[in-house]
């Protein structure tokens, strides 16, 4: 089973993601705050991150550098309510970017391409814009 | 180029006017003066030579007696200088060799005379350059008396004749006249006229581009400014009008102008991190309804859910509704503050029912409000309805951020000019490096109990505005974790 962490400060959005990934057989785990992150990426193997940028203290930039830095086999999506150029910019290299406001169908279809296909496709903000249930 | 209400053109006409103007009146004045002395002179001239024939005359008849046989002899000798021949080595051939010098030394031969016979007003004798008879100024009451000067027309020529009364012996009064010629005079005057017309002109010109020149210069640094100005877009803010070889008067104009740019540069860039937060906060709200939204219809839910699923709906959107009135707020606030109404507020007054409101609100989480206000009761000038909102965004956080059970207390001291109100909890406190941004707008503290519902992280904003709006402040003293946090709001007295 897959695992996934979800890095973001405001707890609905944990929650809707959690609810979602959970249906769809993944085992999530969350974490509010960059510094929460850090331990669960040291206690667990985790395959893919779900980063928001915008955090107080310690933003998203901040921890996808440890991320890439210390665990290097884990995946990351970069989340935000930023428009999809302004997040690759902010953080160039990840393997996907999502805007939230884009919707959880969205998201899904990401992360299934990420987790299930294997390869990672750094323009996945662009492809997939929406999947039929 | 040749714009006609550019200050070019116009420095140039006035000064150009100016200076025509001077130089006009300058050189009427040179004309005038110079008009006057050689009339004088030769008036000065003529005067000698009259005056030189009479004694003349008068010497003659002193020698031969005064008869009228010598008289109308002595007149002739006078006259007709080229018929004397000095011969005799007397008196009189003394006298004509001294005469003949002097017509040579006052060049005589060239000039009118005429002795005229007061009385008969016939000619008593007359040069050979006055042919018949003519009288060069006729008799008159006035020059009977008096020596006149004046101009006559003879020959096609204008000449300068004095005409002076003298008497020799008794009762015989005649009158000499000589002219001399005006050409000499009238050509240096022409020739000066037209050096002036012809000078005045070329000068002008001259200086008037001159004129142009130095404005032109002067007006480089104002060329510089609007090119400037000109490279400014709201993307390139960064040029800058160079301050070397600027004239001290223009450096206040390039200073205040680079000033202002770098002002713009600093609202443009507020402006922009503004709106790019007031998107992230508005559009986190959306993303949280579309997500719950979307994951509640992907399956058939039971009522509850559904209902959950509204509520959570409705949250979202009283945050963005007051994330946006927030935002309207203090839109108003930064940039109409005459939407504020002053009047007398009397402080104990709105305190109490400040806290009379904040109870109702604390009630709920058992939090205890205490007060501590003084006897006094003194004014404050403000605006009643914002002075309420700021003091309840400071009870509201502090109600927020205190734990169940814990206290918040109000009190209000007076220091010199000032009133000092005191909000303090027994809260979760501030962490020492977040106290100075906490009044930023959007800034929120990152809590890791989530039971503690976020505002839109304007309230403070809001705050310090309106206290600034007062000309007071408010500043902020935490003892984290869990010892609280104390707000010190500063308002001047009336």
């Amino acid at each position: 089973m897959k695992k996934i962490l979800i890095v973001d400060d405001e707890e609905k959005i944990r929650k809707i993601y959690k609810d979602l990934l959970i249906d769809k057989g993944y085992y999530v785990i969350e974490a509010a705050n960059a510094n929460i992150a850090n331990e669960e990426l040291l206690r667990e193997e985790i395959d893919l991150v779900l980063l928001d940028i915008k955090m107080p203290k310690i933003d998203g930039g901040v921890m996808y550098d440890v991320i890439r830095m210390f665990h290097r086999k884990c995946k990351v999506i970069v989340t935000s309510v930023y428009p999809l150029d302004e997040q690759m910019k902010i953080i160039p290299e990840a393997e996907g970017y999502h805007d939230k406001s884009e919707g959880t169908e969205v998201l899904l279809a990401k992360v299934k391409i990420l987790l299930e296909d294997g390869a990672p496709n750094k323009k996945g903000g662009f492809c997939v814009r929406r999947i039929l249930p | 180029m040749l714009r006609f209400n550019s200050v070019r053109f116009k420095i140039s006409i006035l000064y150009t006017v100016i200076l025509g103007l001077i130089l006009l009146i300058y050189s009427v004045f040179l004309y005038l003066s110079l008009h006057y002395t050689l009339y004088g002179e030769l008036d000065r001239e003529l005067d000698i030579k009259a005056t030189e024939i009479t004694s003349f005359i008068s010497s003659y008849l002193d020698i031969l007696g005064h008869d009228r046989e010598s008289f109308d002899f002595a007149v002739k000798m006078a006259i007709h200088f080229d018929k004397i021949e000095p011969l005799e080595e007397n008196e009189i051939g003394e006298l004509e060799k001294l005469w003949l010098n002097t017509v040579d030394k006052l060049n005589l031969k060239e000039d009118y005379i005429s002795i005229i016979h007061m009385a008969t007003g016939k000619l008593a004798a007359s040069s050979s350059n006055l042919p018949g008879g003519l009288v060069l100024m006729e008799l008159n009451a006035k020059n009977a008396r008096d020596i006149i000067y004046a101009n006559v027309r003879y020959d096609k020529r204008t000449t300068r004749v004095i005409s002076m009364p003298f008497s020799c012996g008794r009762n015989e009064n005649y009158v000499v006249q000589v002219g001399t010629s005006l050409k000499p005079v009238i050509e240096l005057l022409q020739n000066r006229l037209l050096h002036i017309v012809c000078s005045i002109p070329i000068i002008l010109i001259f200086a008037s581009f001159l004129g142009r020149l130095f404005v032109k210069r002067t007006l480089a640094t104002v060329a510089d400014i609007t090119k400037t100005a000109s490279k400014i877009t709201h993307e390139d803010l960064s040029s800058r009008v160079k301050t070397e070889h600027v004239d001290e008067e223009m450096k206040y104009l390039v200073n205040a102008f680079n000033d202002m740019i770098s002002r713009l540069e600093e609202s443009f860039k507020y402006i922009a991190e503004f709106s790019s937060h007031v998107a992230h906060e508005l559009k986190t709200p959306l993303a949280i309804i579309k997500g719950e939204s979307e994951v509640t219809l992907r399956k058939e839910r039971t009522v509850e859910e559904y209902k959950g699923l509204i509520r959570i709906s409705l949250e979202e959107v009283e945050r963005m509704l007051r994330t946006i009135n927030g935002l309207l707020l203090l839109a108003r606030l930064d940039y109409k503050p005459d939407a504020l109404v002053f009047e007398q507020v009397n402080l104990v007054e709105l305190l109490k029912e400040i806290s009379e409101q904040a109870r109702i609100l604390s009630c709920v989480k058992d939090i205890g409000i205490t007060v501590n206000f003084p006897e006094e009761e003194k004014h404050i000038m403000g605006d009643r309805f914002h002075l309420r909102r700021m003091f309840f965004n400071l009870l509201d956080n502090a109600i927020k951020f205190t734990p169940e059970k814990g206290s918040i207390d109000l009190s209000l001291k007076y220091a010199d000019k000032e009133a000092i109100v005191l909000v303090s909890d027994t809260g979760i406190g501030i962490p020492e490096p977040d106290i100075p941004r906490i009044f930023d707008r959007f800034y929120r503290v990152d809590i890791a109990d989530q039971k503690i519902a976020h505002g839109a992280g304007l309230g403070l904003s809001i705050a310090i505005s309106i206290a600034r709006l007062h000309n007071g402040d408010i500043s902020a003293e935490s003892k984290p974790p869990a010892k609280g946090t104390t707000f010190a709001v500063t308002l001047p007295l009336l």
